[in-house]
């Protein structure tokens, strides 16, 4: 029984704290300062304070916090990726979101759906079986099904997608889920916050200054900071903030687009992502439909709406479910993905002494909250990569050791 | 004249030379050459048309002359179309409901060639007139005709006998 | 009630509609919404609201009363005061436990003051429960139902074009529209409902001037859904949607009336003054018998007229304002009204059953004491305005709070944009008409026609909109969100809880995240949020405005949903043998030919088999075919590929392998020189459309000397091999067939041009005939005449994969991904690195200066292999450790074996040795590398000479 709720009904006054402070201005130094206060950084800012006892730190954020990607991604959580490094990173991930509402005293709505990555060709079933048998291997519950099992899960799908890409099967991964993506970045800002991180709102990030190749300040439009520690955790702006510090990275950027119907009465319980029509969908708490597709195809810094996205992807999911020709969207938007050549992260030490680097989220950020916060925490507290992300360093273009996450993130959902 | 009438050309013999050297070659063959980009000239029992900067189309029986050995600079094109005159009152309301151009604003006279895409197929598209009728010449790649010339045929066929709508696709 | 005749009413009293709400019968007229038809026979209650089940009616009748929105068979979400009225129509309020008027999800409302906002997140989180409760959430939260048995509407779209888009037929957009035509614009006008004239009387000259002329194409029942880049606006009809691309856009949508707020604002009988004032005059509609009206502006006034004329009772004015223009204030005391100046409504009350306004509770400005108690069955707002501006934002204009007006009004509006009306700041009627001629004349300028016309606009001497419409209360219940059931307290509270700007305050508490997207809440929630923070409204800001401006059916975006399907020459051929086919991108091809009596695999052995000891042909069709012509061309086909080809002689061909710049094998096919400065060469089909751009571009950085031609289409290509495919060939071509392996030779085939290449890709002599696209029927029926004596079968891509598979030759994308390096897959050996430069060079020799993380080797299973084989990306398994993958497997019948290829770590690598695949089982399968290829291990069989 909720019965915390009693307290609203028994006072006068709304008895809920401010969830994060206010501060009129910056301290002139910090031991870390984290640069975006999207659910990364927050995350990041949280487990310093928490686990490592580094509370001396503030986030700037240029805009509110949670408005970058983390308020506008469409809430799939899941661990099936293709290589060992990968699946082991989000397995981490995914284990960490299990108590996260706990630890936060914060309901996310993390709610396991199940997550069917459908295959319509021989190629894609292939694949579906590589990422079940590594994500296996490694104790994490995926399975290659066949499409009565779809229709199962699904029983309204239309399996033969329109009559022309007809499902041979899925990739089926129990653990999928889904959450309230704002109330991440709440959970961890209010954690961080309450343990005396500062975080500092309309607080955009100018200069960084590198004496000698080590981190000396930051300068901010209100303000300059003396620190030794930096981590940049933007998306979107990653490339402005490298620049900043002089440091080159294969980032290229991509709009990604998503949209929402009006809230109907629950008939979906898994999500659903189809690699060969390039379309995903899950419904949330809400009821609403929550739809997205792949990148757009060209190399754009913005989030502008195009009117193409919701027509063809109204289209591929009329194929799949024929029924909803009179479901109505309501709402369209975009973020900005930060692409890498392998699809995966980069994370950790830099070139320059003292700043550390957690970009190169393409479309595969939001689940890795948790864990990238813990991992770029201890990262930065011990000036040493944690194991989970030895594999995603910026050097690894350099040295030619990729990691090959292009299979899995197909759709990238 | 009916609403919208399709006929199939394929067979028209045609040829087709891109490149930097292929207006000058096809200037010494004899041909008359569209000077702008995107434009065509009529020619004996035929057209030339630029494709482009650089790429040309003949068709009729001129397009045996490019059978003669290319000069430097000059690609052979072998096209094998599905070649298409469409034509008829309503073809505008046909147009309208598979291609983004307007056509209308292009106006015949400037004898414009339009590459665009119909359907999702990409074309090349040259208005023109019918018995005073709107007309339009088009060609695609022969693979995709089949679907393509189905698909003129549905959406015609549904703009001239409108499959009754259910009554509850109402909007609000 | 309804009344008598209106001048100029909607309604067509001619044909009454016989329709069912709720399980009761009632007749409304043609012309009718399904709300007015509703208000029309007396009732009230039309919904029940999102979270506290409260019963509502209608607010606006301007589309965006979610609280009315109403289930029809499988159509959910209608809007009832936007949805024609149709015969035969069964309705039902949505979201309801039970029905309307029984619903159980009222007990929400006595529980209110446990559900704050926000307070799904103080609570339900415990992990064993949490699962029960979202339940229960997603149960409650949901509108309407989807029909699963709803059949798919194929609405087809359609593009448009114009010089000057309007949006908006009223007043100021009807201006707009006649004076851009006048300049000889072709103009497009749009306006949401059933006819033009807008929500102002004294348009209906305008709108015969409108319908009347020739350049203008009047769109009614229509709504602009967004703006996008370049002038793009899709505009949503009944039936579909029209793509308009115009010149330039007017935006004349007009403004949203605002509800004031106050202690059960949220009673059926509470509605905006121009709802009411719509109904009487076009559904000739009398809304209540005797209301109170909620004024602070002239537009009360204005319909205050209206409301006298109709008959209804007006029990007094409240007027928000202290003092008001005397003209405002003669139309009260000419009837008797009591007008009550600088007064608000402190609460409404409800009816005994709670389902009606029973009358109000009034006070001075600023007090909590009631000093008036005023019975009536309606409340009236027009307190104010808040403009129909997401176009504008969408399109990037710049806005400004105006103090003056208490609105947002455009400062800086994009190229090719215009404004005017309402949405612009200019309310007086007059003044709308100038707004609207000015804009239409400067969009018809923009276009190039005529010039523009220097219109100068009176500014506003009186707010249209009070700055504080809101009377808070200490039991709450006064609600600025309808759709999301949030009262003023709620704002507070989300903002005492750090939620203090504009965004963070709507995701926190929803406020505008309603089906209506905050049309009739957003300006509220701003005003609360500057007031609580000591900001200007216009410091505040708004949240971003994004399509669609309604909820667009998913019909509509889809359109007929084209998907282009490729075919090769010879489909219909295909077809008639029996071809069971499978999609390749967009192409077609014949996964096996289906024999009666069979099963998949036999069939698939049976045309290995014919290929091996007779002859079998393959369409080969879908390979990208690309020629390359000029002096350089040889150095391009040494930049882009791995190989050496300049000395490549004419008449030969050469295996070809392109690497990205990363060193990763990103495509195979064969290049065949026909001329010193002439080669035809082939990809991969999938790759065929990327490889062609990719080349195209190349060239255009490098501008050598040579052309590329893309033949994918032009071309049909079949491969006939097999022992006995000399001979069937014999006599059917002049071309020499004793040319040797790997040759290329140009003759003809069946009397028609053709480019003959000796091939080994399936091991078997054999030769790829490729001829122009039309004469490909020809041929191939020719060649399977020919070969009837042989036994010829044609074979599809299944079997092709296994034979070749036999020759342990790779397909790209299968034995390789995205990271293969060509030594990985055994392509060392066509690495060049001597070359001056290619495309990956850079990249290979770094990556040749590291160990190799991998190899692709060929195995076996023991001949007496028992039990399930393994598939394809099983992974190899090492010391408990991945080691690899298989990427190719399959049961050889020329071996008697299964045979494949797989990825194992490097020193796994060496012939004879074991190595172990795990199945999904968990079984492990041994395997033993074997050299490839595994048939005909010498090439005799495919190299053969005559």
């Amino acid at each position: 029984m909720p019965w915390r709720l009693l307290r609203f009904a028994l006072s006068k006054k709304h008895p809920e704290p401010r969830m994060f402070t206010r501060h009129d201005r910056l301290k002139p130094a910090y031991d870390v300062v984290i640069i975006g206060g999207g659910g990364h950084g927050l995350a990041a800012a949280y487990y310093l304070a928490r686990e490592h006892g580094i509370t001396n730190v503030c986030v700037l954020e240029k805009g509110y916090i949670g408005g970058g990607n983390t308020g506008r991604n469409t809430t799939i959580i899941r661990s099936n990726y293709l290589t060992p490094e990968g699946v082991q990173f989000y397995d981490e991930s995914v284990r960490l979101w299990q108590d996260l509402a706990q630890d936060f005293d914060l309901n996310l709505f993390y709610s396991n759906r199940g997550h069917y990555t459908l295959a319509h060709t021989d190629a894609a079933l292939r694949t579906s079986r590589w990422r079940a048998e590594v994500n296996k291997h490694f104790g994490i519950d995926s399975e290659v099904v066949g499409p009565e099992v779809v229709k199962k899960a699904a029983p309204m799908i239309d399996l033969s997608c329109g009559g022309h890409a007809p499902i041979l099967g899925a990739l089926y991964h129990a653990p999928g889920a889904v959450a309230r993506h704002d109330a991440v970045a709440w959970g961890y800002g209010r954690g961080a916050d309450m343990r005396g991180v500062e975080i500092h709102q309309r607080t955009e990030v100018l200069g960084i200054g590198v004496v000698g190749g080590k981190v000396a300040g930051v300068r901010t439009n209100r303000g300059n900071i003396a620190t030794n520690k930096v981590l940049c955790a933007v998306a979107g702006a990653t490339p402005r903030i490298l620049d900043m510090v002089g440091i080159r990275s294969p980032i290229y950027i991509h709009p990604l687009q998503a949209m929402v119907s009006e809230p109907v009465k629950p008939w979906l319980d898994p999500i659903l992502v189809s690699g060969s029509l390039h379309v995903y969908i899950s419904q949330s708490a809400r009821g609403e439909l929550v739809m997205g597709a792949s990148l757009d195809p060209y190399e754009v810094q913005s989030t502008r709406s195009t009117f193409d996205f919701p027509e063809s992807l109204s289209a591929h999911m009329l194929d799949m479910f024929p029924f909803l020709s009179n479901v109505k969207v309501m709402r369209q938007w975009a973020g900005m993905a930060d692409m890498t050549p392998d699809f995966a992260p980069i994370m950790g030490r830099t070139p320059v002494e003292g700043f550390y680097l957690d970009g190169g989220w393409g479309t595969w950020g939001f689940k890795a909250t948790p864990v990238c916060g813990k991992t770029m925490a201890y990262t930065v507290a011990n000036d040493r990569e944690h194991t989970l992300i030895t594999g995603f360093g910026l050097d690894r273009f350099r040295n030619f050791a990729l990691t090959g996450e292009k299979g899995a993130a197909s759709v990238g959902h | 004249m009916s609403a919208i009438n399709i006929a199939d050309v394929s067979r028209t013999p045609r040829a087709g030379v891109k490149g930097a050297g292929a207006a000058a070659w096809l200037a010494a063959l004899g041909l008359p050459v569209p000077d702008a980009p995107n434009t065509w000239l009529s020619i004996e029992g035929g057209l030339i048309a630029r494709l482009g900067l650089a790429e040309f189309l003949v068709e009729g029986p001129a397009s045996a002359k490019l059978a003669a050995p290319p000069a430097h600079g000059v690609y052979p094109v072998l096209r094998q179309d599905t070649a298409l005159v469409a034509a008829g009152e309503r073809l505008d309301e046909l147009l309208a409901e598979i291609c983004s151009v307007d056509f209308q604003a292009l106006g015949p006279a400037a004898q414009p060639v339009v590459l665009t895409t119909m359907a999702g197929v990409t074309v090349v598209a040259i208005p023109a007139e019918e018995s005073g009728m709107p007309a339009l010449r088009l060609w695609c790649d022969s693979t995709w005709g089949a679907w393509f010339c189905q698909t003129l045929a549905e959406v015609a066929g549904e703009l001239i006998q409108p499959i009754p709508t259910n009554h509850q696709g109402a909007t609000s | 009630m309804r009344l008598p005749a209106q001048p100029g009413e909607w309604i067509d009293r001619t044909t009454p509609l016989g329709f069912r709400f709720e399980g009761r019968d009632y007749t409304g007229f043609a012309g009718d919404t399904v709300a007015s038809a509703l208000a029309a026979a007396g009732v009230s209650m039309l919904g029940r609201s999102f979270k506290y089940h409260r019963p509502r009616g209608l607010l606006s009748a301007a589309n965006h009363d979610v609280n009315a929105m109403m289930q029809w068979g499988g159509m959910p979400n209608l809007r009832a005061d936007a949805t024609p009225l149709a015969a035969g129509m069964d309705l039902e309020a949505v979201n309801t436990f039970g029905t309307l008027e029984r619903d159980a999800g009222s007990m929400l409302g006595h529980l209110s003051r446990f559900l704050p906002v926000g307070f799904y997140y103080k609570a339900f989180h415990g992990k064993r429960l949490f699962p029960l409760w979202e339940k229960m959430f997603r149960a409650m939260t949901g509108l309407g139902k989807v029909d699963f048995s709803a059949p798919r509407q194929r609405t087809p779209k359609r593009y448009g074009f114009c010089d000057v888009l309007v949006v908006g037929g009223g007043t100021s957009g009807l201006a707009a529209a006649l004076s851009a035509a006048e300049q000889g614009a072709q103009v497009a006008l749009v306006d949401e409902n059933a006819r033009l004239g807008g929500s102002t009387q004294g348009a209906s000259e305008l709108v015969g001037k409108v319908l009347a002329h020739p350049r203008i194409r009047v769109f009614t029942d229509t709504y602009a859904a967004g703006y996008y880049a370049d002038h793009w606006v899709p505009l949503v009809e009944r039936e579909r949607i029209t793509k308009m691309r115009a010149r330039a856009v007017v935006v004349a949508a007009g403004a949203f009336e605002q509800p004031a707020v106050f202690r059960n604002n949220d009673l059926p009988g509470v509605m905006l003054a121009s709802g009411a004032a719509r109904l009487i005059r076009r559904h000739a509609v009398q809304p209540a018998g005797r209301i109170v009206l909620l004024a602070a502006n002239a537009d009360a006034y204005q319909a205050l007229a209206d409301f006298i004329r109709a008959g209804i009772e007006v029990a007094a004015v409240v007027d928000l304002r202290g003092t008001l223009p005397s003209e405002q204030r003669a139309l009260p005391a000419a009837h008797d009204i009591p007008l009550f100046a600088g007064h608000c409504i402190l609460e409404a009350l409800p009816s005994s059953d709670g389902r009606r306004v029973a009358g109000v509770k009034i006070a001075p400005l600023g007090q909590t004491q009631a000093i008036a108690e005023l019975a009536c069955d309606g409340v009236f707002m027009s307190v104010g305005w808040a403009p129909a501006a997401a176009l504008l934002y969408q399109a990037g204009t710049k806005m400004r709070y105006d103090a003056g007006i208490e609105q947002f009004v455009p400062e800086k509006l994009p190229d090719g944009v215009f404004a005017c009306g309402r949405v612009n700041g200019v309310h007086t009627f007059a003044s709308r008409l100038l707004d609207g001629e000015r804009a239409g004349s400067a969009a018809a300028a923009h276009c190039g026609l005529g010039g523009a016309k220097p219109i100068a606009v009176p500014t506003e001497t009186d707010s249209p909109t009070h700055p504080w419409p809101i009377v808070p209360h200490p039991e709450g219940k006064n609600f600025i969100d309808f759709d999301e059931d949030l009262q003023l307290s709620d704002l507070e509270n989300a903002i005492q809880e750090g939620f203090d700007n504009i965004e963070l305050m709507k995701r926190y508490s929803t406020v505008g995240m309603g089906p209506s997207q905050g049309k009739h809440s957003n300006m509220n929630a701003l005003r609360v949020l500057a007031r609580a923070t000591g900001a200007t409204p216009g410091e505040v800001g708004t949240t971003t405005a994004r399509p669609f401006f309604h909820p667009v059916p998913m019909s509509h975006l889809a359109g007929r949903g084209f998907t282009p399907e490729r075919r090769t020459p010879m489909h219909a051929l295909h077809e008639a043998a029996g071809a069971v086919w499978m999609p390749a991108g967009a192409w077609q091809r014949p996964e096996y030919y289906a024999i009666h009596g069979l099963t998949r695999e036999a069939c698939i052995e049976g045309e290995a088999l014919a290929v091996r000891q007779g002859v079998g042909l393959i369409d080969v069709g879908t390979l990208g075919k690309l020629e390359i012509r000029g002096p350089q061309a040889a150095e391009f086909l040494e930049r882009v590929y791995v190989s050496k080809y300049a000395g490549l002689k004419t008449g030969m061909t050469r295996y070809a392998v392109m690497c990205d710049e990363a060193g990763v094998v990103i495509d195979d096919g064969v290049i065949a020189r026909l001329a010193d400065d002439h080669f035809y060469f082939t990809t991969t089909t999938s790759g065929a459309a990327a490889v062609y751009r990719e080349l195209s571009r190349w060239n255009t950085l490098w501008k050598m000397d040579c052309g590329i031609v893309n033949l994918t289409g032009a071309m049909a290509a079949m491969n006939l091999a097999g022992p006995k495919a000399k001979q069937v060939l014999t006599g059917l071509t002049d071309v020499d067939l004793s040319l040797p392996f790997l040759a290329v030779r140009e003759g003809n085939v069946c009397g028609v041009p053709a480019r003959l290449m000796r091939a080994g890709f399936v091991g078997e002599w054999g030769v790829e005939i490729h001829v122009p696209a039309e004469h490909g029927a020809r041929v191939w029926q020719a060649l399977m005449q020919a070969g009837q004596a042989h036994g010829i079968r044609p074979f599809g891509v299944e079997a092709q994969r296994l034979l070749r598979l036999e020759k342990g030759h790779i397909i790209i994308g299968q034995d390789t991904d995205g990271l293969t390096t060509p030594g990985e897959a055994g392509l060392d050996w066509a690495v060049k690195m001597d070359k001056p430069f290619f495309v990956g060079q850079r990249s290979l020799a770094i990556i040749a200066s590291k160990p190799r993380p991998r190899q692709l080797v060929g195995f076996m299973l023991p001949a007496d292999h028992a039990g399930p084989a393994p598939q394809e990306c099983h992974l190899v398994i090492d010391n408990g450790d991945i080691a690899g993958r298989v990427t190719s497997i399959a049961w050889s019948p020329a071996l008697q074996r299964h045979i494949g290829m797989a990825y194992v770590k490097p020193g796994m690598d060496a012939a004879g040795s074991t190595f172990a695949i795990r199945l999904s089982d968990k079984t492990l399968v041994s395997a033993e590398v074997a050299k490839t290829p595994f048939y005909d291990p010498d090439n005799l069989r495919q190299k053969e000479e005559a």
